[in-house]
């Protein structure tokens, strides 16, 4: 991995209730991102792959209680007081969401609202965001960009809007993108476009990703690394390569299998993954997974596994599929 | 494109913790509860005849046996206010209630028809509220004669068109939802159609219409009184007495206070526990 | 050849907008479908493609424009809710988000028993045991009947649609984006019960999607449409093995494939632009201005649908096909294929579907519950 850029350890998100232990919806999750590195978070609803993102920014709900170390170039991005986070926000680290048309605001134009994200940031003239403004819509690909500046959001398509979008969290050349299922709500033609303009991106800006995604192929396409998220914890990490053509952990195997329908018969059962993600205040003792696992044993109930492996192979499971190779547990990221 | 926004379980969560119950609602609850008691049962509270006249003890200052105070005929006030409940606040409801009644079917039928039925009845709601409403209200009130049945009459004319409105508006925005779509789909029509799958949704939104109206109703009840219109003497019922305090106001301070307090309290009381209906909803 | 159970010919629906100027919104513009009894056919395309409209044209909850409707033979198309009731009875749907499909106050109880209530039925299947079976054919149980729908999981909760689309032992099902509101794990477990119903009941489908992969699995025949018409149809295997019409292929290539190896290598088709607006449809053939290879007559003249010579059943509307595009299938198609060649050294799922409330796998004897009958006979397209 290249230069340390971000660097997440032991996040916890749990929500306090009165006369209850509160709900736990991140469990000890760690992972690192290098200058330029892509990133993939997969994980099904329920997951905390969102509110692991937010964190990350410090965008959880009041109500969320955080725990861990967030450090940003080195700086511990909790510690901060909102001011400076606020600078860090939208200038070094960026963020985009599912639903453009939520994020947007419908009242202002378009070059208006990016305008605004750049002059939020840097001392520049009017004249010299909108020129700024410009040449960013040019970037990711938006035809006529006077006149998408001009525009409303609700006059654009989903896909303009999420390019649109990107271009604001290009605004002030972050380092870091945060995309949470910046795909999700698009054709999948269109989809295509925007995962090769963030692919792009990368190679132009050097820009590191941090892309979360219940996909298995929007993974495959950008990933150069793979965290799996089941339940609130972390359950695998891997390079893409590793994970996808060897995965360990049996619920990383079950979504890659079901993910596959093109090679199957025609008409045959699918595979399937039996019952259902559980909810946050129903969750299994022990392994988190265990309840829906073909390869569960009696340990697996009892015991919750912790992650074990190598620095860039990690698995938390008792009887994984393929064990990894080597000795330690939960490395230091510091030395990649 | 299946565009669903799942929102994370997480989120979903800090949501629900974040509900919590009021004090201004239970204090509201607690004044509507003693109204229905003053208006179901006003001999069994009232201390005195609120009619009989006991003139040597006319414009007696509050005491232990008047609370209020007497009136200008000697009569306790306590009593006459809580025995006017029955004509304030019962016509108030009964005209709320009934325009409402009226004006759901009206703007249901309008709603459900469409097109040129729909234009038509809609034109007819125009036309009434295009009158000021009160200038309607005295007009008819004056020419139906006196008296607290004109006025619940002149009031409930003018209060339907407002319910019909809305009821047309959810019945048209609930016509789009994916569920009643759904029931068509399967052959769920007219009178089922409405009856289980939109009647349920629009509760909410008629019931905090009607908790709030109640307020304004008092309000107009009892300002037409006021006017002389509404009830008449010896009636006891919150407008009148405001009237007839007017000539003692210098001498008997609280002639005035007890009815005013009442209306006051009263549609303090609805409007809050309008909010309430509006914040929980039909959940 | 008996006839077909639904024939749609010439279907077009336009949106005007109330008291807008401007053109009015062309959702589907001249649709011809057939499905026969016991058959599935697969509709796909993108947002603004008009595969939802066909399905509430089809279930007739909106009026055509223009065209015709005909389900077993008889005429649909301007027949009134009281004279569509029989139709209903044997022409049910499911659809994409069932807490919003359901009525929210509803029981389970009441969403079951609706279907036998508004056709007039009583007997044994309205009672609470005829409801638990009902339940336990599409895997869930009979315990659900009391619970609200909004405390159901989605996947749940679209079992629950589907049992009720069941209740009234229907002859076509259209199922629009049934899957694509539920978790990715709980998405395969819904398929795999559309699968056993079809095999157990010889239903046929009108299934709807934006993903070309699930509807070609589950579908004997695949529509494609694009603003509004079908550009292309044939047997699944054949418009997977061998698409002919530039969109198509640009949608097959789009889909991303769990191989990295195979994902960042592969020979891509990427269109230019947003999909078009129905309000704006172009002229000659709609899908030129994106489309990589148009040619001055995709301008100016439409093509029409036609059948291509020496298949059996497969159509494109497509001035340059099949000859200009059938190479750049190909390539397509064997970039996407190394899943396949894969996938075959893998083993195939041993189990058929599970339900899911209770837990881990509901053991296979469940499936001859269905009503397992003889294998159906199906007309060999």
């Amino acid at each position: 991995m290249s230069e340390l850029l971000l660097r997440v350890d032991s996040l916890r998100v749990t929500f306090p209730r009165r006369h209850d232990a509160p709900l736990v919806a991140v469990d000890d999750v760690s992972f690192a991102v290098g200058q330029g590195d892509a990133l993939v978070i997969v994980g099904e609803s329920g997951s905390g792959k969102t509110l692991t993102a937010l964190s990350i920014l410090g965008l959880t709900p009041r109500t969320a209680a955080v725990s861990g170390t967030i450090s940003f170039e080195g700086t511990d991005l909790r510690a901060l007081p909102d001011r400076r986070l606020r600078e860090i926000r939208g200038r070094d680290i960026a963020m985009i969401y599912q639903d453009p048309m939520s994020a947007l605001d419908p009242v202002w134009s378009i070059g208006n609202q990016i305008s605004e994200a750049i002059r939020e940031h840097e001392r520049v003239s009017r004249a010299s965001a909108g020129a700024r403004t410009l040449s960013l819509l040019r970037r990711v690909g938006l035809p006529e960009p006077d006149r998408i500046a001009r525009a409303f959001p609700h006059e654009l398509s989903g896909g303009m809007r999420q390019r649109a979008l990107i271009a604001m969290a290009l605004a002030c050349s972050p380092k870091l993108l945060i995309a949470d299922e910046p795909t999700t709500a698009l054709d999948v033609t269109i989809q295509a476009q925007i995962l090769e303009l963030l692919k792009e991106l990368r190679r132009d800006l050097g820009l590191a990703i941090i892309l979360i995604t219940h996909n298995m192929g929007v993974a495959a396409d950008l990933a150069d690394r793979v965290l799996v998220m089941y339940a609130g914890h972390a359950v695998e990490t891997g390079t893409s390569s590793r994970i996808f053509s060897s995965p360990y952990h049996p619920y990383t195997d079950a979504l890659l299998r079901s993910a596959e329908i093109a090679g199957l018969d025609q008409k045959s059962p699918l595979v399937a993954i039996p019952g259902v993600p559980p909810p946050i205040d129903a969750r299994p003792t022990g392994c988190p997974f265990h309840p829906r696992c073909d390869r569960a044993q009696d340990d697996c109930s009892a015991v919750r596994p912790d992650l074990r492996g190598s620095p860039e192979a990690l698995v938390a499971c008792h009887h994984p599929i393929v064990e990894p190779s080597a000795l330690a547990r939960r490395p230091e990221m510091g030395d990649a | 494109m299946s565009g669903v926004a799942r929102m994370t379980s997480g989120l979903r969560v800090a949501r629900v913790i974040e509900r919590r119950p009021s004090f201004l609602i239970l204090f509201a609850a607690a004044v509507v509860l003693i109204l229905l008691a003053f208006a179901i049962a006003p001999g069994l509270i009232a201390t005195g005849d609120p009619i009989k006249l006991d003139v040597p003890n006319r414009l007696a200052p509050p005491s232990l046996g008047h609370p209020f105070g007497t009136d200008e005929g000697g009569r306790d006030i306590f009593s006459r206010v809580v025995f006017g409940t029955r004509n304030s606040l019962g016509i108030a409801v009964t005209v709320v209630l009934g325009s409402a009644l009226f004006g759901i079917l009206f703007g249901a039928v309008a709603g459900l028809a469409g097109g040129a039925v729909d234009e038509v009845l809609m034109r007819i709601v125009d036309l009434f509220l295009a009158f000021p409403a009160f200038v309607l209200a005295l007009a008819l009130a004056a020419s139906l004669g006196r008296g607290l049945g004109s006025i619940a009459l002149a009031l409930a004319i003018i209060w339907w068109p407002g319910y019909a409105r809305l009821v047309r508006g959810e019945i048209l925005a609930l016509r789009e939802q994916q569920h009643v779509e759904t029931a068509r789909a399967l052959g769920v029509r007219g009178l089922r159609l409405v009856r289980r799958h939109m009647l349920p949704f629009m509760t909410r939104s008629v019931n905090v219409r009607i908790t709030t109206d109640i307020g304004y109703a008092l309000v107009a009840v009892t300002a037409l009184s006021f006017l002389g219109l509404g009830a008449q003497s010896p009636t006891p019922e919150w407008g009148l007495l405001i009237r007839d305090s007017r000539s003692y106001f210098g001498s008997a301070w609280w002639y005035l206070l007890a009815p005013g307090f009442m209306v006051m309290l009263t549609t303090v009381a609805f409007s809050l526990i309008g909010d309430a209906v509006a914040e929980r909803g039909d959940r | 050849m008996p006839e077909p159970l639904l024939q749609v010919s010439g279907l077009s629906k336009a949106f005007v907008a109330r008291g807008q100027a401007g053109p009015p919104i062309r959702a589907v513009d001249g649709l011809d479908l057939a499905i026969d009894r016991g058959e599935s056919v697969g509709l796909v395309g993108e947002s603004g493609s008009g595969k939802s409209t066909v399905a509430r044209l089809v279930l007739r909850l909106i009026e055509p424009s223009a065209g015709q409707i005909e389900f077993d033979g008889r005429d649909i198309t301007r027949l009134g809710p009281a004279a569509l009731l029989p139709v209903r009875r044997r022409m049910q749907a499911v659809f994409q988000d069932p807490y919003a499909s359901l009525n929210a106050k509803f029981t389970i109880r009441d969403v079951l028993a609706e279907p036998f209530e508004v056709h007039g039925l009583r007997g044994a299947q309205r009672t609470d045991a005829g409801l638990t079976s009902l339940l336990e054919s599409v895997g869930l149980d009979g315990s659900l009947l009391g619970k609200r729908t909004h405390v159901l999981s989605g996947g749940q909760l679209q079992r629950v649609a589907i049992a009720r689309a069941l209740a009234l032992e229907p002859d076509f099902i259209v199922a629009d984006e049934s899957t694509s509101a539920l978790d990715v794990s709980v998405q395969a477990q819904i398929v795999n019960l559309f699968l056993s119903i079809q095999r157990a009941r010889h239903v046929a489908y009108l299934f709807i999607s934006h993903d070309l992969d699930l509807v070609g699995h589950v579908s004997d025949r695949i529509a494609v449409m694009y603003l509004g018409i079908v550009v292309e149809t044939a047997r699944s295997r054949d418009i997977l093995r061998r698409p002919l019409h530039p969109y198509t292929q640009a949608l097959i290539s789009a889909v991303p494939i769990p191989r990295p190896e195979l994902q960042r290598e592969r020979r891509r088709v990427l269109l230019k632009g947003d999909p078009p607006n129905a309000a704006a449809v172009p002229p000659g053939c709609r899908f030129h201005p994106r489309c990589p290879i148009a040619e001055a007559i995709c301008a100016t003249e439409i093509p029409p649908l036609r059948p291509v010579p020496g298949s059996d059943g497969h159509a494109v509307a497509c001035h340059l096909a099949p000859d200009r595009t059938e190479a750049s299938g190909r390539a397509i198609t064997e970039a996407a294929r190394g899943v396949a060649a894969r996938q075959s050294g893998a083993s195939q799922p041993a189990l058929p579907d599970a339900g899911d409330a209770r837990g881990p796998m509901a053991p296979p004897a469940k499936a001859p519950e269905i009503g397992q009958g003889s294998p159906p006979m199906r007309s060999d397209a």
